[in-house]
């Protein structure tokens, strides 16, 4: 509140001695009207009990002079021109575009830089003009029409109150797309189009955006928009952030699970804080990190085997950004395998493939030779809703779009080639780093007859014997084809044969088991997925469940009906943490995926001085708003007024004494 | 100020014919100078029997009771009550301040005052009208009813007087009248300076005084309403006073109060006390008001 005086010393001594004026004048302006009684000696009594002679008493309950001597306050400090230094928002159109995204969270100012965006906007939606209208659009990575154009400030401060902060990256294009469109509302193309009518005429607009810049360089053509750039937040910030954390199998060592993570100081300090790994919400490890100013870490961690687990890394540091201090990976559980056995009957197979541990890891469908004319063969060979073909002594006309195993014979095409059978045969080389082959023994197999293979470009040698390879895998596509090239059995007229005694060793359950982890896809290398807060996740699933619940980080549980497609789209991934995705009416979890901000833009959390929005610079300014000077000298006036007339009316119902 | 007018006639021949029928009661007995129809103390000649004592040498045989001599075979002289008459003396308050109300103060003062007049003329007893002033004005003594002219013409010719001091008039007439006798004070007690040493001085004269305190309907439910200026009739003193409702209730406390310390000022010394309203008629004055509270019987 700051006065100017509006009056010279003589002019205040003037001032001054009205309030005496006015109680001097007090006690003679009355016109009394005489009246003669017997006597005053009763009265005098009378008004001695009411303290008549006393001047300040009887000043004490007089209405009439309190109220005079009010007004006349009100009218010396409307004389001072009591005001305050305010501010009024420039443009009689203005769109104010509030950044919602995550990194707004942040608590560099007071409460958050989202309460600071919304506090600096209902200071200039109080700057509004008569006449003046706004509107209110929140932004993360999409936009939100909070409140149209409107004049009615009430409307547009409660839209500002409702904005909530997310958990979303920025994307300021969706909301310049929308303020565009909404303050050129008139853009048409067909210029020969007489139908074509605009509907109002384009208008320029101030663009106020309150964020705190993180929003890379937008490519818009900003028409008539005016952008104004208030930066929000301070420069100095102490920030530490995970921008990424992946948990992996060691290919190496299935025994092994490696986690993996880079942490940035995006602050102008070093610091030295303590990073903890915790498995399924137990610690199993924590390391001392020490990190310069504005470089970045990387911290690894090796975990015993695990099949399945949910890992959280968290950051033990203070900083003005708490979110990215924490992270998710996860590890998922060995997926339930369609296999199909192409067989006329190999029992030694059958058995491996019959044994529990397989029968935990797939579910097994034997078909014969003859079965794979059939169009119910071909269309599962054609929906990849397979994961393993095992073709035994037979092959199709065409590979499926799945993972194989050919036994005894070659896959069709010319991709893979064998010399003629040659025999016997005896293992030279095993290549026993390959998952397939791990913990199995072929030193004392004994084989009648194989055949050398002739594997295509990119193929891996598994086993090789004396005569040539025979055992490798090559990809196709994005499957791969393990061919065996010798048969477990040898075909007579009368009986079946057996060219190796592999099936009953004890390596061959072993083979067969790790065929299936490895060919089928049952153990995935990688961790499972992570997205961005708010980004869509597909979920490949097994068909059988046409009703699939997802269980996200709060424990709300969501139900996504399948629709035929193998993938399943989820897009409900606001909160991070952990998801898990289960079968409707099954407690077994059929996948996981992890939301994770891991943002460099989000993280980073200096505010930008200046953008760029397409080829304009926009700069950060106070500008747009102009310092006007707040009077208050009408309302005093407006006061004294009132006050005089309240005096009036005593006065006239002769309220005194 | 109200206009003093006595165009009411004074005493009607109706109020004179009930007032002949009624008495003064004086609660104390008097010795009188001439011979009345009152009971003096004095034992003398008269016909009511007051008491006996022994016979001396000397005394007059013929109020010896020879019954009792016969019975008792001693002498003893027989004692009567005198009857004489009786001094009554009425002061009318005569200031300024009486001349108010509709009617004012004074005239029901002089009505009254000649009312109980000619009921002590009627009795017999000397009767003394005086209005209190600066000069006091004072009738002769009057006896029986043949002299109603007089006193009419007498209260008829009286006027309220200049401002006066009510203790200064009470001495002046103390100093006159030094004899025994029932002294009835119309007055409305308005003295700035106390009403309580002029009642003192009656006191001390030994006299049964009444007094009646006479109130207009204007001072005791003032029609007042504003801002007004009020002006002693007397001394012209001014008070200032913007009249309210919070005031008004104020004043009629402040009058029941002083009404209430009159009568107690008057009960502690065996004065009787008699609030009388100026609007009142002679006749329920004298007749029921007066009658009620012992002053006439």
């Amino acid at each position: 509140m700051s006065w100017i005086n509006m009056l010279g010393p003589w002019q205040w001594l003037v001032m001054a001695a009205v309030p005496p004026l006015i109680v001097m004048l007090y006690f003679l302006k009355l016109r009394r009207a005489p009246v003669e009684v017997p006597s005053t000696y009763l009265w005098r009594r009378t008004l001695e009990d009411l303290h008549v002679n006393s001047i300040w008493q009887r000043l004490r309950k007089n209405l009439l002079l309190l109220l005079q001597l009010l007004a006349l306050l009100a009218l010396i400090l409307a004389c001072l021109r009591p005001g305050m230094r305010g501010e009024q928002t420039l443009g009689n159109r203005s769109i104010f575009m509030i950044d919602n995204s995550c990194s707004m969270q942040a608590t560099d100012v007071e409460t958050s830089r989202l309460e600071e965006a919304k506090r600096q906007t209902r200071a200039m939606l109080d700057g509004l003009a008569p006449g003046d209208v706004a509107m209110v659009v929140a932004f993360s990575d999409r936009a939100d029409v909070r409140q149209g154009f409107t004049g009615d400030k009430r409307k547009l401060k409660a839209a500002v109150e409702a904005i909530q902060p997310t958990n979303r990256t920025t994307d300021l294009n969706e909301a310049l797309r929308a303020a565009a469109g909404l303050a050129n509302p008139g853009r048409t193309s067909q210029i020969e189009d007489m139908v074509d009518i605009q509907v109002a005429e384009a208008l320029p607009a101030s663009l106020y955006i309150l964020s705190d810049g993180g929003f890379g360089t937008p490519q818009m053509d900003l028409g008539n928009l005016t952008a104004e750039y208030i930066p929000i937040g301070n420069s100095a910030v102490r920030n530490v952030g995970i921008l990424a954390f992946t948990v992996e199998r060691n290919t190496e060592n299935n025994g092994q699970v490696a986690a993996f993570s880079r942490v940035y100081n995006f602050g102008s300090e070093p610091v030295e804080f303590r990073v903890s790994l915790m498995l399924n919400g137990e610690l199993v490890d924590a390391s001392d990190v020490a990190i310069e100013a504005q470089s970045a870490t990387g911290v690894a961690f090796e975990l015993a085997a695990i099949d399945q687990g949910q890992l959280r890394l968290e950051l033990e540091v203070e900083d003005d950004f708490a979110f990215d201090n924490v992270a998710f990976a996860g590890l998922d559980p060995p997926r339930q395998l369609e296999v199909v056995l192409v067989s006329s009957g190999n029992t030694a197979l059958e058995a491996a493939l019959a044994t529990p541990q397989a029968q935990s890891l797939a579910s097994l469908r034997t078909v014969g030779p003859g079965d794979m004319e059939s169009a119910e063969f071909q269309q599962s060979a054609e929906s990849g809703t397979i994961d393993l073909f095992i073709f035994d002594q037979c092959a199709p006309q065409t590979l499926p779009a799945s993972n194989t195993l050919f036994i005894g014979t070659l896959p069709p095409g010319d991709a893979w080639r064998a010399d003629e059978p040659s025999g016997p045969l005896f293992v030279i080389d095993t290549n026993r780093a390959h998952p397939m082959l791990q913990y199995v023994d072929l030193g004392t197999v004994k084989i009648v007859e194989g055949r050398a293979l002739q594997m295509p470009a990119g193929g891996t040698e598994l086993v090789r014997s004396n005569a040539g390879i025979l055992m490798a895998v090559a990809p196709r596509d994005a499957y791969q084809d393990a061919v065996i090239a010798m048969p477990f059995l040898k075909r007579t007229e009368d009986r079946d044969v057996a060219n190796t005694d592999w099936p009953i060793k004890r390596s061959f359950p072993v083979f067969v088991f790790n065929a299936l982890e490895y060919l089928g896809g049952a153990v995935s290398t990688a961790g499972a997925r992570s997205v961005q807060p708010g980004h869509p996740v597909a979920l490949n699933l097994a068909s059988r469940f046409s009703q699939v619940e997802i269980l996200n980080p709060q424990g709300g549980q969501t139900s996504v009906d399948r629709t035929g497609q193998a993938q399943l789209i989820f897009t409900q991934t606001e909160e991070p943490g952990f998801y898990e995705a289960r079968g409707a009416g099954s407690d077994r979890m059929l996948q996981m995926f992890t939301v994770n901000l891991f943002s460099e833009q989000e993280s980073n959390l200096a505010p930008r001085t200046d953008v760029m929005i397409g080829a304009q610079n926009v700069i950060a300014s106070d500008a747009v708003r102009e310092v006007v000077r707040i009077e208050y000298w009408r309302w005093l006036l407006a006061a004294a007024l009132v006050v005089l007339s309240v005096e009036w009316v005593v006065y006239t119902r002769r309220v005194a004494i | 100020m109200a206009e003093n007018t006595l165009t009411p006639e004074l005493l009607p021949p109706q109020l004179l014919a009930r007032l002949e029928r009624m008495e003064l009661v004086s609660r104390k007995v008097f010795r009188g100078r001439m011979k009345g129809e009152r009971r003096s103390r004095r034992k003398g000649q008269s016909v009511e029997f007051a008491d006996y004592r022994s016979y001396v040498p000397g005394d007059d045989l013929r109020f010896v009771d020879w019954n009792l001599y016969a019975r008792l075979d001693k002498l003893f002289l027989k004692l009567f009550l005198e009857e004489e008459d009786l001094h009554v003396y009425f002061l009318v308050d005569s200031s300024p301040s009486m001349n108010f109300g509709q009617p004012t103060k004074f005239f029901a003062a002089q009505r009254l005052a000649a009312a109980l007049g000619f009921v002590g003329m009627c009795r017999g007893d000397r009767v003394r009208l005086e209005f209190l002033g600066a000069q006091n004005k004072s009738s002769p003594v009057l006896r029986g009813r043949s002299q109603l002219p007089q006193l009419k013409s007498f209260v008829e010719s009286a006027e309220p007087d200049e401002i006066y001091s009510l203790t200064d008039a009470i001495k002046r007439f103390c100093l006159r009248n030094t004899g025994r006798g029932i002294v009835v004070l119309l007055t409305d007690l308005m003295e700035k300076n106390g009403y309580e040493p002029a009642l003192r001085m009656l006191v001390g004269q030994q006299m049964d005084l009444f007094v009646v305190h006479m109130l207009s309907p204007e001072e005791m439910e003032p029609e007042l309403q504003g801002d007004l200026k009020l002006v002693d009739c007397e001394d012209q003193d001014e008070a200032e006073v913007s009249v309210s409702h919070a005031l008004l209730k104020k004043y009629k406390s402040t009058l029941a109060a002083f009404v209430d310390q009159a009568r107690r000022f008057c009960s502690q010394r065996d004065v009787m006390y008699l609030l009388a309203r100026s609007d009142q008629t002679a006749d329920v004055m004298v007749g029921q008001y007066l009658r009620e509270r012992g002053l006439v019987r």
